[in-house]
């Protein structure tokens, strides 16, 4: 009924779900960073989209991802992509102008939401590549490894990542207690599609309510469990898990390399299709 | 008042191989008190949701009176409705669903939705909240004050108010004291007097045997027995094929028998049955 805002972690051995955390962050920085660039043509640009799309499903299709779940990522943005269009059908007015019945639009417009869609499509699939094959402990440790100059600052981490992890933990907990109270309530004649909105609005508090309540019970009931088990947030950390750079990271990280560079000097020199 | 299961199956979730329901056939006719019985994860809970329809079948079907719930029909909102104020569930764990202000208007919240007046609202929740051992003292309090047990009796309230035909109750005992435990299965049974069906999940084998009229016993899913509680619990073979711990007044009735006591055990639903029973052997 319910699924999690962000990628599920999928449980596999495969050459990506090896990988260290660490790398993993740092190849999507890098690899989304060479989507934004800018190519000296627009038809650079979208073969370059094309090449990185391949990759992505490559890629896809060694971690076991399943095509069907990037669908399921990019349905909410449908409306989004429609409104971009509309916008910029609005307010574009460069490039060739084609009519269309009695109105005339320009081909920048669309365009430039074909750019945004293409974007957000690839940035999508990567970051549900990296969360498909990374389980959300090991991408928090990751996430305070890269955080670790900060402490010069006097800025605690580790307890920031310890938030962090909780928070990733009791997702899934969340929506499941949603799930239940929705259906007690249910019971008691409450209807969460149909309704006015004086009546949606009910219908949502006497959900909320009962979450927040639940929430902080359990956070109060987790703070004890963690006290008298010893909990110190201020102790040096220890893990029982330790990322590494191993062989499978030293065969990735110069692939990454390469590709950035290669992307990065077809856009310094400009490089484009001589036809 | 008929509940029928029709090859009912269930699965959470679509990837899953083995179905959390599997080809449940049963049915309730007239006035019952029915008991479901299985070992953790058998599947109880979801096969009580199916009641109300708030899980609807994978495969199969559903009848309750001449409601009927099959995959995915979209019924009317207001049939829904019908259905749910005929059907109250009690969960499992129904101390969540509390969220107003105080005890008061949350037992009136379930009516007030089925379109009642407030006045007559508060009047019904009144007489639940009675019903169930709440006293004036806990009207005007909020209900996250409340201990454990007290929320439950008052979530419980907050259905018994709706005054469902059928009333649905899952595990409604579970962190009750003994004395709040047997006051509310003397509701229940008080509430059965009256009129009502009711079906209860129940991990506590002698309540179902004193109090229930029939007992579904189910086992990963499947439907084993739809039998009368003495006939299931003096049968070892049923009890062992189910996985089910018997009675603790088992125990004593099985040391009667074995001093040659001619005992008819169908008469035997708790002690003071079992005494009668005794009694009546010893005369005879
Ligand atoms: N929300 C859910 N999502 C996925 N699987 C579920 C869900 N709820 C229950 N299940 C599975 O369905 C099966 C039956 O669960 P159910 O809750 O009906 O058991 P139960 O008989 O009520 O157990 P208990 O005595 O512990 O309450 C279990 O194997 C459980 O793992
Ligand atoms: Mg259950």
């Amino acid at each position: 009924m319910l699924n999690s805002p962000l990628g599920k972690y999928t449980t596999s051995n495969s050459f990506l779900h090896r990988l260290d955390p660490r790398f993993k962050i740092f190849a999507l920085i890098i690899l989304m960073t060479s989507i934004f660039l800018e190519y000296a043509s627009r038809l650079m640009d979208f073969t370059y989209y094309g090449f990185m799309f391949c990759l992505i499903l490559i890629l896809m299709k060694i971690a076991h991802i399943r095509i069907k779940s990037l669908f399921n990522m990019m349905k909410p943005m449908a409306f989004m992509i429609v409104f971009i269009l509309i916008i910029n059908l609005c307010v574009v007015k460069t490039g060739n102008p084609i009519n269309i019945f009695q109105l005339t639009i320009y081909s920048d417009a669309i365009f430039n939401t074909l750019y945004t869609f293409l974007r957000l499509l690839l940035m999508l699939a990567l970051s549900l590549i990296l969360t498909s094959t990374t389980k959300p402990m090991d991408l928090t440790y990751a996430l305070e490894w890269y955080l670790h100059p900060l402490k010069f600052i006097k800025i605690p981490v580790h307890i920031i990542a310890m938030i962090i992890s909780l928070a990733l933990r009791f997702i899934p907990t969340l929506l499941e207690e949603t799930e239940k109270i929705m259906k007690a309530q249910a019971s008691r004649g409450v209807d969460f599609e149909n309704g006015s909105l004086k009546e949606k609005m009910r219908a949502i508090i006497s959900l909320i309510i009962p979450l927040f309540f639940s929430s902080i019970q359990r956070s109060l009931e987790l703070a004890d469990a963690m006290e008298v088990r010893g909990y110190d947030p201020n102790a040096k950390r220890t893990r029982y898990r330790i990322n590494r750079f191993t062989r499978v990271d030293l065969i990735a990280l110069p692939i990454v390399l390469i590709l950035f560079s290669c992307a990065f000097l077809l856009m310094y020199f400009k490089i484009n299709f001589y036809l | 008042m008929a509940i029928t299961f029709e090859n009912v199956y269930y699965q959470y979730k679509n990837e899953d191989k083995n179905y959390s329901l599997n080809d449940i056939t049963f049915d309730l006719e007239g006035h019952f008190f029915a008991g479901v019985i299985g070992e953790t994860g058998s599947g109880k809970s979801t096969l009580i949701q199916h009641i109300n329809a708030l899980l609807r079948p994978s495969k199969g079907l559903v009848k309750i009176d001449d409601f009927t719930v099959q995959v995915q029909n979209k019924k009317k909102l207001k049939k829904i409705k019908e259905l749910r104020k005929k059907v109250g569930v009690v969960f499992q764990f129904p101390e969540y669903q509390l969220f107003e202000d105080t005890v008061l208007k949350d037992v009136a919240f379930g009516p007030k939705n089925f379109n009642v007046s407030k006045e007559d609202a508060i009047k019904k929740a009144k007489k639940a909240l009675k019903m169930v051992g709440i006293d004036e003292s806990y009207y005007e309090k909020s209900p996250f004050e409340l201990s454990g047990g007290e929320r439950r009796k008052v979530a419980i309230a907050g259905i018994i108010a709706i005054e469902p035909e059928i009333l649905v109750l899952d595990e409604p005992c579970a962190g009750l004291d003994p004395k709040s435990s047997s006051e509310m299965m003397e509701l229940f049974l008080n509430l059965y007097n009256q009129g009502l069906s009711l079906i209860m999940v129940s991990h506590n084998m002698d309540i179902v045997l004193k109090y229930c009229t029939k007992c579904l016993v189910l086992n990963r899913g499947k439907l084993l027995y739809n039998l009368k509680p003495t006939e299931f619990f003096y049968n070892e073979m049923y009890l062992n094929t189910a996985k089910i711990n018997e009675p603790n007044l088992l125990y004593y009735v099985k040391m009667a028998l074995k001093k040659n006591y001619k005992l008819d055990v169908n008469n035997i639903k708790d002690i003071s049955s079992f005494i009668l029973e005794l009694k009546r052997c010893k005369n005879a």
